[in-house]
Parts: structure tokens; C-alpha cells; sequence
């Protein structure tokens, strides 16, 4: 092949990488700020850590296999980053006594449990603030979790891949942090007299 | 099976973890037989919705949008550029002894030898080496990092002077073991400096100050300090030392702060700072 022509093919190419790094890549640019921006808690460094990952995944775009969730191999490279960094004051994750937790959470009561709706009615009286607050105030390992399942849709095994850690911790964290975040949101609830509003609807579990 | 095990299997029926038909019927009928199986149920469900309508994303600023479509527009045209640069260096006389048979075999090796240690080869691009600075104990990132949690007000000076030389003394007297350099500018008044310590070496930083809430930090490392390869206190990527030891100045204008990194008189000095980077150029970098 002349020089000339293998030129135009190399061109063709990367040209061909930017149309598709621009079709996979750019449309998981909220999912990755708003993660970066629960991550870091902070606007700015948000902006430097979803910046990197994509001039990171740009140039590295050759090693993603395509027809993979590029979305959840755009995460790992934010993860990566995060951890290099941005994790400054605590280079580890936050511990966490998991003893703590299970303690915290068995103080919900059943009875303090209403049924779905009328939870979910209480639940939406809630400010966006309270829940910012509530999900910002889990440690690092269960924010993590929860966000990625129940926020971005990751499934079990991409989180595990994302995390590290096996399906099943992933499973557990994941029933923990929901349960931690509950217990949280019923104590700004009850803080905030929207409990009062349970005491006169029907007791009645309207069951699965 | 335990209940606390049935509880977490209720996370994976909600979340359609569980492929198998007859063990999502099973543990929905005890779900429906059991109190504290059907409280753990409405509570996995109840969040998991909450988060789901509640908390969708944001959109990302337009601005971050923006820097980051002319950031990757650039690094492909730079791609492109090399591209074409190592295409045409490829392109030389000695391509017609490639038809020959007896000088086929030593040819290719000789080319691919040449090709592997030519500069084109190992030259990177400015972009290219930023993001190869990683890790704790890189004084870039370090750099930046540092910048940052002054303009939070997350890092104060130990030594408040305007005065070099007060300056110099607080570091010499220290612990930091090598000759910093503290020059004063017309633009930036001194603010002071602050002493780092990594594995018990100490090094120095400075900050000015400009009219307008411009802040330009100063950090500078004695060459023997630094590695590439975690030998020393600190690292930067072989790339980088030896893109600044051939006597330039790696610059990273396109974030909210700009970046210069350079070596002068056996020490690396980077500069991190959200002031004007023409002025930096003409003032701050010509006094080194």
C-alpha cells in the first residue's frame, strides 16, 4: 500500500474513533458529573475529575471493547482517577463498623413501617435537600452502592466489577445502605411532622 | 435460610437480581406470610423509588461540556498531526531496498530499531503527559491539589511575609535542605510560604497574591527528590522530567487554573495559579 493511502486510512481512522468516542462516550456526561459531584462533594473538582476521565477515556478509547456498557467503563476510569487524586484528606474509605450499622438499622421498628404508598406519600413531602443530605451523609462504600444501583442502573455484577468486591458484598452493601438511608429519611420526616399526617391512615398493609 | 439472608434477598428480588422463576415465587410468598419479611420488602422498595423519581441526574454545566468538546477536539487533531509526522518519516529513500529480498529481513529490523528510538517515536504531547501524573506522591498532582485547597481557604501559610528573604530563612530554617529560589514581582505581592513533609524531607512552597483575587502558588522540589519510579520522596512521569530537563515548559492552560511546570537550576518548580497565562509567561516564568 502506497504511504499516501495508508496515510488517508490512519486518518480515517481516528476520525472514526472521535465520531464514535462523540456517539458513546459524550451522551454519560451528567450520570458521570453528578457522580463525580457526590464523590467530591464539591462543584469544582467535580468539573477537574469528569474532565480527566474523558480526556483519559479519549485517549484510551482504542482498549474499549465495543459493544460493551460504555458507560459503566467510563465509571471506572472516573473511580480511578478519584482514587489517585482527589481522595486527599482520607487516602482510604471511609471504615466502617458494620456492627454500627446492623445496630442502627434493627432500631427500625416494623410497626414504624407503613405500607408502600403511604411511605412513599410521606416520603415525597420531602425536600430534594433532605435527600441530597441524607444519601451525602452515607459512608463512602454504601454512597457508592446505592448510587450506582438505584441512581445510574448499574447491575450487581458491573458495580462489583466497579467496586472490586464480590456480587454478594455488593448485594448486602447495597440492602444495608438502603436501609441506613430509610432510617435517616424517617428521622428527618418525623423531624419535620410529616409522621403526623400517618396517624390517620389506614393501618391496613395492603401486602404484595 | 436465615432471615437476614431472606432480608438481602429481598435487595435482589427488588432490584431483578433473582433469575430463577421459582425462587422469586418462594421468597415473594414468604414476603407475603411474614411481618418482618414484608416491612424489609416496603423498605428496599419505598427508598429504591424515592431515589429513582426523586434524584435523577443534573445536567452537566454547559461550560464543562464545552471544555471538554474542545479539549477532545484538540487531543484528536493532535493525534492526527502525529499521525501524519510519523507517516511522513517512514517516507524516505531507503523504501525501494524493501523489494529486495537479501536486504528485506535486516532492513525491517534496522527501520523498526530506528523508528522505536527516534524522538517522534517517545515525543508526547503536553495533554499526553498530564495524564500520566497520578498517584499521592506526584508533586503535580500534589500541585494541583495544594492550589485548590488554598482557594478553599483548606490551607493557610505557616510564614505570612512579603518579604523574601523572611521568607528563605523560614524554609532553610525548617528543614527544607536545599536553595529555594523566593524572586518578588511587580504584578503579585509575596504572601508567605509553607513547608510540606514527605517521608521526613521537607519542601517548600510559596503563594502570591495579585489586586484581583489572582493566586499563584509556587512549589519547587531540589531534582534530587524526584523520581520516576517511587525511589524518591516524590515522582513525576519519566515523560515529564525529561519533556522539562530539555529546557521547556509544560503548560496546561485549559482548565480553571493554569499549570507550568519547568526546571531551572537543578530544582522543578510548578506553578499553579487562575491568573491571566500571558502575564505568567512574560512576568512570573521570565524571572527563572
Amino acid at each position: 500500500m502506497l504511504n499516501r493511502e495508508k496515510e488517508t486510512e490512519d486518518k480515517e481512522a481516528l476520525a472514526k474513533k472521535y465520531a464514535e468516542f462523540e456517539q458513546e462516550a459524550m451522551p454519560h456526561m451528567d450520570a458521570l458529573y453528578n457522580f463525580a459531584l457526590r464523590m467530591t462533594g464539591d462543584p469544582e473538582d467535580a468539573d477537574d475529575l469528569v474532565q480527566e476521565t474523558y480526556l483519559k477515556a479519549f485517549k484510551f478509547f482504542d482498549k474499549f471493547e465495543k459493544g460493551t456498557n460504555c458507560k459503566a467503563w467510563m465509571f471506572r476510569i472516573l473511580k480511578n482517577s478519584f482514587i489517585n487524586d482527589y481522595r486527599k484528606t482520607s487516602k482510604e474509605p471511609d471504615k466502617v463498623d458494620y456492627d454500627d450499622i446492623q445496630n442502627f438499622y434493627e432500631t427500625i421498628k416494623s410497626s414504624d413501617v407503613k405500607t408502600q404508598h403511604v411511605q412513599e406519600d410521606v416520603f415525597s413531602q420531602l425536600l430534594d435537600d433532605d435527600i441530597s443530605k441524607a444519601i451525602t451523609n452515607l459512608p463512602e462504600d454504601f454512597r457508592t452502592v446505592i448510587i450506582l444501583s438505584d441512581i445510574e442502573g448499574f447491575t450487581y455484577e458491573e458495580i462489583a466489577d466497579f467496586v472490586d468486591c464480590p456480587v454478594g458484598t455488593v448485594r448486602s452493601r447495597l440492602h444495608r445502605a438502603r436501609k441506613m438511608l430509610y432510617a435517616s429519611l424517617y428521622d428527618y420526616a418525623k423531624d419535620k411532622g410529616y409522621l403526623e399526617n400517618l396517624k390517620n391512615s389506614n393501618g391496613a398493609k395492603d401486602k404484595k | 435460610m436465615k432471615i437476614n439472608e431472606l432480608k438481602e434477598k429481598i435487595t435482589a428480588l427488588i432490584d431483578n437480581e433473582i433469575l430463577s422463576t421459582e425462587e422469586k415465587d418462594d421468597l415473594e410468598l414468604q414476603i407475603n406470610n411474614n411481618d418482618s419479611l414484608y416491612t424489609e420488602y416496603v423498605i428496599q422498595k419505598s427508598v429504591k423509588n424515592l431515589l429513582q423519581t426523586r434524584y435523577a441526574d443534573k445536567k452537566a454545566p454547559a461550560n464543562l461540556r464545552e471544555n471538554i468538546a474542545k479539549q477532545t477536539f484538540n487531543l484528536y487533531n493532535a493525534e492526527l498531526e502525529s499521525a501524519s509526522k510519523r507517516r511522513s518519516e517512514s517516507n524516505n529513500n531507503l523504501y525501494s531496498f524493501f523489494r529486495k529480498p537479501q536486504f528485506a529481513i535486516p532492513l525491517v529490523i534496522l527501520m523498526i530499531a530506528l523508528f522505536l528510538s527516534s524522538p517522534l517515536f517517545s515525543e508526547k504531547s503536553p495533554n499526553d503527559i498530564i495524564i500520566e501524573q497520578a498517584g499521592m506522591n506526584n508533586m503535580y498532582v500534589q500541585a494541583v491539589n495544594n492550589f485548590k485547597s488554598i482557594m478553599k481557604g483548606e490551607l493557610s501559610l505557616e510564614c505570612v511575609s512579603s518579604n523574601p528573604e523572611e521568607v528563605k530563612k523560614y524554609f532553610n530554617e525548617n528543614g527544607v535542605a536545599y536553595e529555594t529560589k523566593v524572586p518578588t514581582f511587580q504584578f503579585w505581592n509575596l504572601a508567605g510560604g509553607v513547608i510540606s513533609d514527605e517521608s521526613g524531607k521537607k519542601f517548600a512552597h510559596q503563594v502570591y497574591a495579585g489586586s484581583s483575587g489572582q493566586i499563584l502558588y509556587l512549589y519547587q522540589v531540589d531534582l534530587d527528590y524526584l523520581s520516576n519510579n517511587g525511589e524518591q520522596p516524590l515522582n513525576l512521569s519519566k515523560d515529564l522530567l525529561n519533556y522539562i530537563h530539555d529546557g521547556k515548559c509544560l503548560k496546561m492552560l485549559d482548565s480553571s487554573y493554569k499549570t507550568f511546570v519547568w526546571e531551572n537550576e537543578h530544582k522543578v518548580f510548578a506553578l499553579v495559579t487562575n491568573e491571566d497565562p500571558e502575564l505568567i509567561e512574560d512576568n512570573f516564568l521570565a524571572s527563572f
